[in-house]
């Protein structure tokens, strides 16, 4: 195994088996087979075609839009869809900064393959002149990659929250990193993937951050989704992405990203062109290509 | 403008239009139609078919391919074919590292072969402070002249590791030190596949940030540039967002560094645009 393949793993596309899901014209999303079938019993909110799923064009307006969307989408939960129901709602866009097109539940966002918005941290320590990075072990009651490792500090940007202010809460609820400490965060960059599997389609954009850590400094979880916290050298983080897959998949990337822009994985990897153009592997927002 | 802009200049090629241009059953590039009928002149040296040009599979190793093309590569340059010949060698692979033979730089776009850079942010002081060495271009230079630059960049040409050639683009375009020079970081790539009047830009540019001490002052020292300045990355952000003539790919490496460094951030508008304009994506490159 090698660093490239986190990058391959994040890639895997089932074309033949998920359907572009589009919102005005504009793709927002990709639907698998079986649900693609289901929403067939809903043609007054779902238009289904060999070639897409459309919302009915009847539905014009944000309000409109969403209160159709979640009749459908809470019929389909009584059915047994969508589990790990979070009572979240998640906005259906175009592009980040764009006005949303709908409003859906985060546990069905997955299944229609909306594009989810999340904030990393990467929590930095030099010592000695080496890079250390804090490492968390997952919860093992996280409903995604449970005992996975991860970053310090990651999540999810619900609507309506700026992304400096998400990062702020997140780094408060998961490593009590005081406000104070983690307004000094740098945005780095960002990474993205389309990843199609089963009746999911993971679709993320990763904004990536940076923040230099006190060496005194010890992370303690507050909310329960992180069993502990271990401070790594870089070279083992490199060691552990390339030869195994206990990283959750797509934290493999941001870290990646964070070795590569700090020099760690360099020209001398065989694969570093591939891996570089492989952080950003999802189609242009409002695109089906 | 704005830095998202600086990007309208990659105009992707719809590959279909070219043949793939195939070399020991790796495919190394792409041949427009023109230059393909060209080819079929030398039917020993290039066999052209419908959706490939191949170099003939009785030329077995790296001297004998690089020989056999150019000699064709010459006849083609006295026709007008490939102006602007550098007479400096760049290696053809299906990667990185991965050499066949060596072709003539000016038939590099012409043949859709990957090339590859080095570009050297140049920098001085941390955070708010930071600033950029900023080269500009001789204007006899013969490619961009009198064009905005990095501190350090260049092609790389066969022959040379990618250490060899920054040190050595390193003290002939700013008189740097090699101690100081072992210093530079990689910290990732830039990378586009852009149609050019020259033919298919297929480039891979490997970015270095090099941290300055503030006394040490860039001396050109092969006439290539005329003079560095030492801007703050405000400046160097409202001339990216403005008017000013930077050349084409030394402007993406900068909004690279602007972004890593946290210049710009996700709260802009194309935020996203911009980092999926850094690189080509992999969806493009089924071959390469």
């Amino acid at each position: 195994m090698a660093l490239v393949d986190r990058i391959r793993y994040c890639r895997r596309r089932e074309p033949a088996r998920f359907r572009p899901f589009l919102v005005a014209g504009r793709r927002v999303g990709w639907v698998g087979d079986r649900l693609v079938d289901r929403l067939r019993g809903f043609p007054r909110t779902f238009a289904v075609d060999d070639r897409a799923v459309r919302l009915a064009d009847a539905l014009t307006s944000f309000d409109s839009r969403s209160r159709a969307v979640a009749e459908a989408v809470d019929r389909l939960r009584e059915e047994g869809w969508f589990p790990g129901w979070r009572d979240e709602l998640f906005p259906v866009g175009t592009s980040f900064h764009a006005p949303p097109l709908l409003q859906i539940e985060r546990a069905a966002a997955r299944h229609f393959g909306i594009r989810c918005y999340c904030v990393q941290l990467n929590g930095l320590v030099e010592r000695d002149g080496e890079l250390q990075i804090w490492i968390a072990r997952r919860a093992l009651t996280k409903p995604i990659g449970p005992g996975k490792l991860d970053q310090i500090v990651g999540g999810g940007v619900p609507a309506g929250m700026g992304l400096r202010a998400c990062l702020i809460k997140e780094c408060a609820e998961e490593a009590s990193i005081p406000g104070a400490l983690a307004v000094l965060a740098r945005p780095v960059g960002a990474v993205a993937y389309l990843r199609q599997e089963g009746d999911i389609a993971d679709d993320e954009v990763m904004f990536d951050y940076d923040l230099a850590l006190p060496a005194d400094f010890t992370p303690v979880n507050a909310d329960g989704e992180v069993a502990g916290f271990e401070l790594w050298p870089a070279s083992r983080v490199k060691a552990v992405l390339g030869d195994t897959d206990d990283f959750i998949f797509d934290v493999a990337l941001c870290l990646i990203d964070c070795l590569i822009r700090h020099g760690l994985v360099g020209p001398s990897d065989p694969h570093y062109i591939d891996i570089a153009e492989g952080l950003w592997s999802a189609p242009a927002e409002g695109l089906a290509a | 403008m704005s830095l998202l802009d600086r990007f309208q200049v990659i105009r992707p090629p719809d590959l279909s239009q070219y043949r793939r241009f195939v070399v020991d059953g790796h495919t190394v590039g792409f041949v427009a139609a023109p230059l393909a009928d060209r080819l079929r002149e030398h039917g020993d040296i290039f066999t052209v078919a419908d959706a490939t040009v191949s170099l003939t599979p009785d030329l077995r190793g790296y001297a004998d391919r690089t020989a056999a093309v150019d000699r064709v590569l010459r006849t083609l340059q006295r026709d007008g074919c490939f102006p602007g010949w550098r007479k400096e060698p760049y290696p053809v692979g299906p990667a990185f590292g991965t050499w066949l033979f060596e072709m003539e730089r000016a038939a590099v776009p012409p043949f859709g072969v990957r090339a590859y850079g080095i570009h050297v942010n140049g920098f001085v002081g941390r955070g708010a402070d930071m600033r950029l060495w900023v080269g500009r271009r001789s204007r006899r230079k013969p490619t961009f002249p009198g064009q905005l630059d990095h501190l350090v960049a260049g092609g790389q040409p066969a022959g040379l590791t990618l250490e060899e050639n920054l040190l050595k683009e390193c003290a002939e375009e700013a008189s740097l030190p090699a101690d100081l020079v072992r210093r530079a970081r990689p910290v990732g790539i830039t990378s586009y596949l852009s149609e050019t009047e020259e033919g298919l830009r297929n480039d891979v540019l490997f970015n270095y940030d090099l941290e300055l001490p503030p006394d040490v002052v860039p001396v050109n020292a092969d006439g290539e540039i005329e003079e560095f300045v030492l801007w703050p990355i405000d400046r160097v952000i409202a001339e990216l967002a403005g008017a000013a003539n930077f050349k084409f790919n030394v402007a993406f490496v900068i909004v690279d560094f602007l972004i890593r460094h946290g210049f710009v951030g996700p709260e802009e508008p194309d935020y996203v645009d911009l980092v999926r304009a850094l690189r080509r994506r992999p969806s493009a490159d089924a071959v390469r």
